[in-house]
C-alpha cells in the first residue's frame, strides 16, 4: 500500500526529528558523546535518513507505476468497513474491554471466562454451550497451572 | 432444550468456579506474607551486592515461609533498583539489597532518594576496595601506580558513577596529588574487574570478593587493597604498607545492607527484621563472609540506620569536595561528618 | 570430591524429565520465555540438593529455548526471542501441511546441536574462553550492529525497512533511566516510563497479540493445506530427520559451531546466534529463494544454533566464572551457593564437577529429543483446532505473560501498544523481528559505545582499528550492505540500458 507507506514515512520524519531535538537537549557529563543523549541522537539521525530513503523510494515507485489514482482508491477502500476489518475492530475492543473493564469489575478469572466465551462465539464457529464450557475449562487450567505450578499471581 | 448431561457439566463447572473465587477471597484476609517476595538487587549478577543478597535469600525464606525471588535490576548506579522498590507498594512484598550507593546517588544527580526514604533492616558486610591490574601491565606495585598517574591520565574501570570504587580511586589520586583518572562505569564490581582482564581499561577498582577468584587464578594482579593488614591467601598487600597516610581511611570501600521502603506497616517491618536478623546471624552466612573476604559489620535496626546516616555524610561530602559530585549535599540536608 | 554419579540417581533423572517438560511447555506458550521460567523456578530449587538444583535449572533452560520453536513453527508466534528466525520458515511449512515434520526435524537438530556444542565445550573450553576475552566493548558494539543488520537483511525485501524497525527497537530500549548516569530519557515525567520498556511485554505484543489479531482478522492466513505428511508415523519422521542430517552435514556443523561460539561470548547468547546462523545458511545455500517460503535449511540453521548456544554459554561460565546471560547468572548463583566457585583454576581442579555439567547437558538434550518428538505430534494435533478458538486463548496467555514479568500493570499496556503497532507494521510491510532484536541489543550498543569512548579518552579510533572490530565491520559490509549495494547498481544499470 504505497500511499499509506508514504504518509506514514512522512509522519516518521516528523517524529524522529522531534526525538532528535529532545536527544540533543539531554545533559552532558563530561562530553556529549559519552552522555545519555549520544546514542539517541545517533539513532534518530539514522532513522531520519532511513525514513527519507523510504519515502523517496516509494515516491519513485509510485511515479513509475503511474498509479496515483489507483492508490487513492485503494486507500479509501482500506478505511471502509470490510468484513475483515470488522473482525479486527471487534477483537480489539473485546481485548481492551477485557483488560480495562472486565478484569477490574469481575476479577481476572471471571473476566477471562467472559472474554473467552464471547470471543469463541464470535470467531470460533461453535455453539454457546461449547463456548462457555471451553472458556471455563481453560480458565481453570490456566489458574491452576500458574498459581500452583509456577507460583505466579494473577493480574489485578 | 439442554440435555441433562450438559446441564450437569455446566453446573459442575460453575461450582468449581465459585470455589476458586471463594478461596481467592479467603486468602486475602490471611496474614502477611501470603505470596512470594521480590528481592531487588540493584547490580549485575556476580558482584558483592548480588552475592550477599543471594546468600541471605534462602535463609530469610526459611524464616518467612514464602519464596523470595531475587531479581537483578542494574543501572543508574543503583538508582533504577532503588526507584523501582520505592515505587512499588510499601507492603513489604518488595525489598531491596542496599549497597553504599544510596549515600551518593542523590549528590551525583542520579536520584532523589536518600537513606531517609528507607527502613534499613541492617548493614551486613563491608567490602574493602582492591586495585587490580592485568598481569601484563608494566605497573607492578601500588607505589608505581602513583608514579605513573603523575604523568598519565589512566582509564579506570569502576562499578558506577559515584560508587564506592570511584571514591576509592578518587581519594587515592587526591591524597597522592596525581591526575584524577578517567572513570569507566561497567555496571558492577565484577564487570569492572573483567574490563581490566580484557585490557579494556588500564586499571580496575572493585570489592575484594568480586575479584578474588581472578586474582587467585593469576588472571589479575592485585596491587593493594584498602585495609590495614595484608591478605595472605592469595597475597594482597595492604595499602597502608606503601602509603601509611591511608591508615586513617581504612578499611575503605562499600557496604551492603538490606532495606524496605519507609511507610511499610510496622508489623511487616518487624517480620522482615526478624528474618533478616536470623539470616545474618546464621553460621552459613558468617562462613560465607569469611570465605570471601567480606568484613562482617553486623548492625541492624536503628544502629544500622545511624551507620548509614554517618556513611552518607562522609561519602556525599567526600564526593562533592573532590569535585566528582555536581550537587551539594546541603540540598539534601546532609550534614558534614 | 563432587559426587557426579548422583546424576544417575532416580531423583535426578526424574528432575531432568520433569524440568525439560516444564521448560518446553513454558517456552512454547506465547507470553512466557525460557528466562522467565528459570527465574520463576530458582527459589523453588533452594530446598534441593546441589545436584538436583542445577539439574532443574539447566533442563528448564534448555527445554525452554527449544520450546520456543513449537509455537514459532505452528502458530507463527515465537515463544522466545531466539526462535524468531525459526518462524520465518517454520510457519510457511506448517501452512504447507508439513508442520509436524518440521517440528520433528527441528527437535532432532536442536538436540544434536546442543550435543555438538557440548563436544566443543569439552574439547576447547579454555582456548575458546580466552579467545572470548579478546572481545572488548568495541567489539560488542559492532556485534550489536551486526545483529541488527543481519536480521533486517533477512526479514525484509528492502533493507531500509528492517533497519528502521531495528533502530526503532534500539530507540525504544533507550526509554527510561540511563544505565550509566541515571538520567531519565524520553520519560516525559512519567514514573512508569522511568522503568523503561521491558522486552517481554513488547515482544508478546509484537509477535503474540499482533499475530492473534491478524489471525482473527484474516483466518485464511493460518489455513493449512492437507498433506500426506500429516499421516506419516512418528518414527518415520524421525528417520527422515536423520536422513536430512546426512544430506546436509555442513549445514549442521556450521550452525552448531556458530551457535556455540556466539553462545560463548558473554552477554550475547542464543537470540543472536539463531539469526547469524540463519543468515550464513542462506548465503551458502543452493536454494536461497526458498528461505522465507518454507525452507528446511532455514529452520535447521536457526534452531541448531540456538541450542548449541545453550552449551556455549557454559564455556565462559565454567572456565572463568563469567555468566553469559541472565539465565547463566542464575545458574552460576546456584552453583556458588552450593559451595563451588567457578573461576580460572576451577576447570582443571574440579573435573568431577565438569563431568557433572557435561552429563547434565548430554542427558537433557537426549531427553529433550524424546519428549520433544512426542510432544510435537500432540501439540500439532491440538493446534489444528479452529484458529478462532486458539487465538483468544493466546490473547489470555499474552495478558498473563505481560503481567507476570515483574507484576506491573503498565506492562500490559505496553503489550497492547506493541500489539497495535505490530498490526500497523504488517500493513506497512515492516518486519517485527528486527525491532525485538533492537530492544535486546540497544543497551549493548549504547553502553559499549560510551564505555569505549571513556576507556580511550573519548577517541573513536579503537572502534575502527582494533583487529576483531575490523573483522566485524568487514563482515557486516560483506554480508549485508555489500549485496544490497550490488542490487542497487544492477537496477540502475538495467534502467540505463
Amino acid at each position: 500500500m504505497l500511499l499509506l507507506e508514504i504518509i506514514v514515512g512522512i509522519i516518521f520524519l516528523i517524529f524522529f526529528l522531534y526525538l532528535l531535538i529532545l536527544g540533543i537537549e539531554m545533559p552532558e557529563y563530561g562530553q556529549f558523546w559519552v552522555s545519555p543523549g549520544a546514542f539517541p541522537v545517533i539513532l534518530n539521525i539514522l532513522l531520519l535518513l532511513l525514513s527519507l530513503w523510504w519515502v523517496i523510494a516509494q515516491i519513485i515507485n509510485l511515479r513509475e507505476k503511474k498509479e496515483l489514482k489507483n492508490q487513492v482508491v485503494k486507500l479509501s477502500a482500506l478505511f471502509s468497513a470490510k468484513e475483515e476489518w470488522k473482525r479486527l475492530v471487534f477483537i480489539s475492543v473485546l481485548t481492551l474491554a477485557y483488560i480495562y473493564w472486565l478484569t477490574p469489575l469481575l476479577g481476572f478469572s471471571i473476566a477471562t471466562v467472559v472474554f473467552l466465551t464471547i470471543s469463541l462465539k464470535l470467531f470460533g464457529k461453535i455453539n454457546w454451550l461449547k463456548c462457555t464450557g471451553v472458556g471455563v475449562l481453560i480458565t481453570i487450567l490456566i489458574y491452576l497451572a500458574f498459581r500452583y505450578v509456577l507460583n505466579l499471581p494473577m493480574p489485578t | 432444550m439442554l440435555k441433562s448431561l450438559q446441564l450437569n457439566w455446566l453446573a459442575g463447572a460453575l461450582v468449581i468456579l465459585v470455589l476458586i473465587c471463594w478461596s481467592g477471597v479467603a486468602s486475602a484476609s490471611a496474614e502477611w506474607p501470603q505470596r512470594s517476595i521480590l528481592m531487588v538487587i540493584p547490580f549485575n549478577p556476580g558482584g558483592a551486592t548480588d552475592q550477599i543478597g543471594r546468600t541471605l535469600e534462602p535463609l530469610m525464606e526459611e524464616k518467612l515461609g514464602v519464596p523470595i525471588a531475587a531479581q537483578n535490576m542494574p543501572g543508574g548506579a543503583t538508582s533504577i533498583g532503588n526507584q523501582y522498590v520505592f515505587d512499588a507498594p510499601h507492603d513489604g512484598y518488595t525489598i531491596l539489597v542496599e549497597p553504599t550507593d544510596i549515600t551518593s546517588i542523590a549528590v551525583m544527580g542520579q536520584s532523589k532518594l536518600t537513606w531517609r526514604d528507607w527502613n534499613i533492616l541492617g548493614v551486613a558486610a563491608a567490602v574493602p576496595a582492591v586495585f587490580v591490574i592485568h598481569p601484563d601491565s608494566s605497573i607492578k606495585s601500588i607505589a608505581e601506580l602513583a608514579t605513573v598517574m603523575k604523568e598519565k591520565q589512566l582509564s579506570v574501570g569502576v562499578a558506577a558513577s559515584g560508587c564506592a570504587w570511584t571514591r576509592a580511586i578518587s581519594l587515592f589520586a587526591k591524597e597522592n596529588g596525581v591526575k584524577q583518572p578517567m572513570l569507566v562505569p561497567m555496571g558492577g564490581g565484577h564487570p569492572a574487574a573483567l574490563a581490566a582482564l580484557k585490557k579494556e581499561v588500564d586499571l580496575a577498582v572493585c570489592g575484594v570478593p568480586e575479584a578474588i577468584d581472578l586474582i587467585k587464578g593469576k588472571k589479575l594482579t592485585a596491587l593493594a587493597y584498602m585495609g590495614a593488614e595484608d591478605i595472605q591467601e592469595p597475597f594482597i598487600p595492604a595499602i597502608t604498607k606503601a602509603f601509611p597516610g591511608f591508615n586513617k581511611f581504612v578499611p575503605f570501600g562499600g557496604w551492603v545492607g538490606m532495606a524496605v521502603a519507609k511507610g511499610t506497616p510496622a508489623n511487616v517491618v518487624a517480620k522482615l527484621q526478624n528474618a533478616y536478623n536470623y539470616a545474618v546471624n546464621s553460621n552459613k552466612f558468617k562462613e560465607f563472609l569469611a570465605e570471601n573476604n567480606f568484613l562482617e559489620v553486623g548492625l541492624s535496626g536503628e544502629d544500622a540506620e545511624e551507620y548509614v546516616a554517618v556513611s552518607t555524610s562522609v561519602n556525599a561530602w567526600l564526593l562533592y569536595d573532590l569535585g566528582v559530585a555536581p550537587i551539594s549535599p546541603e540540598e539534601f540536608e546532609i550534614p558534614r561528618p | 570430591m563432587f559426587d557426579w554419579t548422583a546424576l544417575f540417581s532416580a531423583t535426578a533423572l526424574f528432575y531432568i524429565v520433569f524440568g525439560t517438560f516444564l521448560g518446553i511447555i513454558v517456552g512454547a506458550l506465547p507470553g512466557l520465555t525460557a528466562t522467565m521460567a528459570v527465574a520463576l523456578l530458582v527459589s523453588l530449587t533452594y530446598g534441593l540438593s546441589p545436584v538436583n538444583a542445577i539439574v532443574v535449572l539447566v533442563s528448564v533452560y534448555l527445554g525452554g529455548i527449544y520450546g520456543g520453536s513449537r509455537a514459532a513453527i505452528l502458530l507463527n508466534v515465537p515463544g522466545t526471542p531466539s526462535s524468531a528466525a525459526t518462524a520465518l520458515d517454520g510457519f510457511p511449512l506448517t501452512r504447507r501441511g508439513e508442520g509436524a515434520k518440521a517440528g520433528i526435524i527441528v527437535t532432532t537438530f536442536s538436540a544434536l546441536g546442543g550435543i555438538l556444542g557440548l563436544i566443543i565445550l569439552i574439547l576447547a573450553s579454555p582456548f575458546l574462553a580466552n579467545f572470548a576475552l579478546k572481545f572488548g566493548v568495541w567489539e560488542y558494539f559492532w556485534m550489536a550492529i551486526f545483529g541488527i543488520f543481519m536480521s533486517s537483511n533477512l526479514t525484509s525485501s528492502r533493507i531500509y525497512k528492517g533497519l528502521i524497525a531495528g533502530f526503532m527497537g534500539m530507540l525504544i530500549s533507550c526509554v527510561g533511566l540511563d544505565p550509566i548516569h541515571g538520567f531519565g530519557r524520553y520519560t516525559f515525567g512519567q514514573t512508569s516510563l522511568m522503568g523503561g520498556i521491558s522486552l517481554v511485554p513488547a515482544m508478546i505484543g509484537l509477535f503474540g497479540l499482533a499475530e492473534a489479531f491478524e489471525a482473527i482478522r484474516n483466518p485464511l492466513s493460518h489455513s493449512r493445506e492437507d498433506s500426506e505428511q500429516e499421516q506419516v508415523p512418528l518414527f518415520q519422521l524421525f528417520v527422515s530427520s536423520l536422513k536430512m542430517l546426512f544430506k546436509k552435514p555442513i549445514l549442521f556443523l556450521r550452525s552448531g559451531i556458530v551457535g556455540t561460539l556466539i553462545g560463548a561470548l558473554p552477554g550475547v547468547g542464543p537470540d543472536i546466534a539463531s539469526w547469524v546462523s540463519y543468515g550464513l545458511a542462506k548465503r551458502s545455500s543452493k536454494e536461497k529463494d526458498k528461505f522465507g517460503q518454507g525452507s528446511y535449511e532455514g529452520v535447521i540453521a536457526s534452531e541448531t544454533a540456538n541450542n548449541a548456544a545453550t552449551s556455549g554459554v557454559f564455556i565462559p561460565l565454567l572456565t572463568l566464572g563469567i555468566p553469559g546471560c541472565a539465565v547463566s547468572a542464575v545458574i552460576l548463583g546456584g552453583i556458588q551457593l552450593h559451595g563451588f566457585r567457578p573461576g580460572p583454576t576451577f576447570f582443571f581442579e574440579n573435573l568431577s564437577f565438569i563431568y557433572f555439567i557435561v552429563g547434565v547437558l548430554f542427558l537433557t538434550n537426549i531427553i529433550m529429543l524424546i519428549e520433544g518428538t512426542f510432544l510435537t505430534k500432540i501439540i500439532s494435533k491440538v493446534l489444528k483446532v479452529n484458529i478462532g478458538i486458539i487465538m483468544p486463548v493466546v490473547i489470555v496467555l499474552s495478558v498473563i505473560g505481560a503481567y507476570a514479568v515483574n507484576l506491573r500493570n503498565f506492562n500490559v499496556g505496553v503489550m497492547l501498544v506493541f500489539g497495535f503497532l505490530g498490526i500497523i507494521m504488517r500493513q506497512l510491510k515492516i518486519p517485527a523481528a528486527p525491532m525485538a532484536l533492537g530492544i535486546i541489543l540497544g543497551p549493548m550498543a549504547d553502553l559499549s559505545f560510551r564505555r569505549g569512548l571513556l576507556a580511550k579518552s573519548y577517541s573513536v579510533l579503537p572502534f575502527f582499528t582494533r583487529p576483531i572490530s575490523l573483522v566485524l565491520i568487514l563482515t557486516i559490509f560483506m554480508v549485508t550492505i555489500g549485496p544490497n549495494l550490488l542490487k542497487l547498481f544492477r537496477k540502475i544499470r538495467l534502467k540505463r540500458s
